[in-house]
């Protein structure tokens, strides 16, 4: 039998605390996976909260009308296989701090930095070097003893996988699916997280004792401190790698899209028979793609240890997208090769799966320039963080009509805002600029466009 | 590029829901009860995932939420004002007291609880868009956000020129919908709309409840308004009532015809 600590779970709304306001259960009572425990209520809603597991109720940790704030324990249940708790912490205890023991120096092949097991047979040895905190990370993860079975069987940590089951269990499909995607699966705008650095961070929060994930307001204080979600951690990892690693130039110009407005107009009845919604990032991303003909340094990346420029020939576009839990970027492979209809539905697929969190980890991976749009919230003019390791991401603003000086005369126009961020180690502010102009010739006048399809 | 996001929020509409008008106006407290009955048998599959429209009962009078009435004083005070006249219901989402009576019309989503992991927010959002969209065919361009002094504020109230013209709220009860479950549970999102209430007076009413319970929460009237003072000609020569089942029926058009997007 083994310990299992349910926690609050983020309600929603921002708000990081609800209140208890009855318990469904009671020490003793056996429940089932997914019987409510107890109602949580913050200041608009109220939520019956269900166990994601099966077991019998040990210690009700927090008394009816107490106020809990997201990731405090509410109740400890008895289960059989394994719990989320280490089988010696007694129950409701936060484990302490202290990283998992060094090994023996005679075994220390690795004493700095964790890194992903290589095979099986390293997560299996008791004498490797991370073995200890990447079973303890993997006692928070719902799953199967058999289907950890077989994560730990391919050699695979199971805390990195993203479960699709009930309440995020974790199922023999997602850890299959993990594999196919060749171990990664999520991938955010800024820059992709390499296993390695994953492991690093994920290892470094379960060294962090529990209660120092949440902190609670106090009455005196003005301020709110917020507990970062799993996503957001990595978000801001990425950003700043990406930040500090590539010396970032962004130029910025407005492309007057007069006549892509009015072609876009004439084609949304013909979208519409067609059961797409057609946007300008269609558009964009074809006029980006001949750009990259003309400029192929855009489509790169740095390998920093060989000091060499890689170049992509094939044109895979990031698409970031903002989603309730935080910037993805799926990826429109091979655009080059697709015509602006395909282009259109699969941004629109792409986006829909992304914002349910139904992408599969290999449809975030491998973009090989970007673009980030702005536009849809209003926003003109900004500095993209390149998706490292890219070396470019364009940033779209919004279409505003506006008066324009045309052969003498002020005419009315509808210009749209493009910032292009660059990596300046790779592509000069010159190289940047012609990238630019080559995007905005081809948006001007799409009829040149066409010829690029 | 512009408004995909409310291509992407259908995901979460069940692909068979239906809109109804239910409601009793002669019992608020059955008129209440009903988003149970109906909650719990959309939960267990018995009927389909319901978007429910209904006025409030004709009793004038406040709502408040359980946890308004969870201690004596709270108690008090509501038998208080049950002596004066005055209707009380108490429901069973969270937040603070709502203008109820005539004037007032309702929508309830009622939705089989599944495994997505998604926040309240999310259901806030399919919940007040389309609100926000029937509004703009009035004319009125509205917004979600918090007003603090409004009745049972929250960050999903709808604003109209940053007065409060709808408060929202939700519950998630039992587990899982469907058969195999325990207890199977459903998710009521709830909005209401004052048509046409007196806000200073149901202000007062509200006030009232709040410093009899001891409780020192207060609204401000000035910061709420009703449809009919947004848009007086379209409520012409009706009675509060009268105001409220026009806005009801509305509804039932325009919900079904989102709904009838939803199956597409």
């Amino acid at each position: 039998m083994a310990i299992y600590e349910l926690k609050l779970p983020e309600l929603g709304e921002g708000l990081h605390e609800g209140r208890i306001a009855r318990w469904l259960v009671k020490p003793g009572d056996v429940i089932k996976e997914d019987d409510a425990v107890a109602e949580v209520e913050n200041d608009k809603s109220m939520v019956e909260l269900p166990s994601p597991v099966d077991g019998k109720v040990v210690n009700l940790v927090l008394e009816e009308g107490t106020t809990a704030v997201v990731g405090d324990i509410l109740l400890t249940l008895e289960v059989a296989g394994e719990g989320n708790v280490d089988g010696t912490v007694t129950a409701g205890t936060a484990p302490t701090a202290a990283p998992s023991p060094q090994p023996t120096p005679a075994s220390q092949t690795a004493p700095t930095a964790p890194s992903a097991p290589a095979t099986p047979a390293a997560v299996e040895s008791p004498a490797a070097a991370n073995a200890d905190s990447l079973a303890s990370r993997a006692h928070e993860v719902l799953a199967t003893p058999g289907v950890r079975k077989f994560a730990r069987e391919s050699g695979i940590d199971i805390g990195r996988v993203k479960g699709t089951g009930a309440n995020g269990k974790v199922t023999k499909e997602d850890v299959e699916t993990f594999l196919q995607g060749g171990g990664v699966n999520a991938v955010l705008d800024g820059a992709s997280v390499s296993p390695a650095e994953a492991t690093l961070s994920d290892a470094a929060e379960d060294a962090r004792p529990l209660a120092a994930t949440v902190a609670v307001n106090t009455a005196d204080t003005a301020e709110e401190r917020i507990p970062l979600s799993s996503i957001r951690k990595i978000i801001a990892a990425a950003m700043a790698k990406s930040m500090y690693t590539a010396p970032h130039v962004t130029v910025m110009d407005e492309v007057d899209v007069t006549d892509l407005v009015q072609l876009r107009k004439e084609l949304k009845p013909l979208a519409e028979d067609r059961g797409v919604k057609i946007t300008y990032l269609p558009f964009i991303v074809k006029a980006m793609i001949a750009a990259i003909r003309k400029y192929p340094h855009l489509n790169a990346s740095l390998d920093d240890d060989r000091q060499e420029l890689v170049v992509k020939h094939n044109y895979h576009i990031g698409i970031a997208t903002d989603t309730e839990r935080g910037l993805v970027v799926p990826v429109v492979r091979n655009a080059d090769r697709k015509s602006m209809w395909t282009i259109a539905g699969e941004i629109a697929d792409l986006a829909t799966r992304a914002r349910t969190n139904k992408l599969g980890p290999a449809e975030m991976r491998g973009s090989t320039i970007s673009i980030t749009n702005i536009g849809s919230a209003g926003g003109m003019f900004f500095t993209p963080v390149i998706n490292y390791p890219e070396v470019a991401i364009l940033g779209v603003g919004r279409i505003t009509e506006k008066p324009v000086m045309k052969n003498g005369e002020v005419v009315g126009a509808h210009m749209m805002a493009l910032s292009l961020s660059f990596d300046h180690r790779i592509i000069d502010g010159v190289m940047g600029q012609n990238f630019v102009n080559e995007i905005k010739r081809l948006l001007e006048n799409p009829r040149l466009l066409m010829m690029e399809v | 590029m512009e408004d995909d996001r409310v291509m992407i929020d259908q995901t979460l509409w069940p692909r068979d829901v239906e809109v109804r008008w239910i409601d009793d106006m002669n019992d608020s407290a059955h008129n209440l009860a009903l988003e149970q009955t109906l909650g719990e048998a959309v939960a267990h599959g018995e009927i389909r995932p319901l978007v429910r429209i209904w006025r409030s009962a004709l009793a004038q009078g406040i709502g408040v939420s359980r946890r308004d009435v969870s201690g004596d004083d709270g108690l008090a005070a509501m038998n208080e004002m049950k002596q004066s006249g005055w209707d009380v219901v108490v429901r069973n989402t969270g937040g603070t007291a709502v203008p109820q009576g005539p004037g007032v019309v309702h929508l309830s989503y009622l939705f089989p609880r599944d495994a997505r992991k998604v926040t309240t927010d999310a259901y806030y959002r399919i919940l007040c868009q389309p609100l926000i969209a029937w509004l703009e065919t009035l004319g009125l361009q509205a917004v979600t956000g918090a007003l603090p002094g409004s009745y049972c504020d929250g960050t999903y109230n709808i604003l109209v020129d940053n007065k409060k013209l709808v408060g929202t709220a939700q519950a998630w009860r039992g587990g899982l919908a469907g058969v195999k479950s325990n207890r199977p549970g459903y998710i009521l999102a709830h909005a209401c709309m004052v048509v046409d209430v007196d806000m200073v007076a149901a202000a007062e009413r509200i006030n009232r409840f709040y410093a009899r319970a001891g409780n020192d929460y207060r609204v401000h009237p000035e910061t709420s308004t009703a449809l009919r003072d947004l848009v007086p000609d379209r409520f012409q020569g009706m009675t509060p009532f009268e105001a409220a089942t026009s806005v009801a029926n509305d509804w039932v058009t325009w919900y079904s015809a989102q709904v009838a997007d939803v199956r597409r």
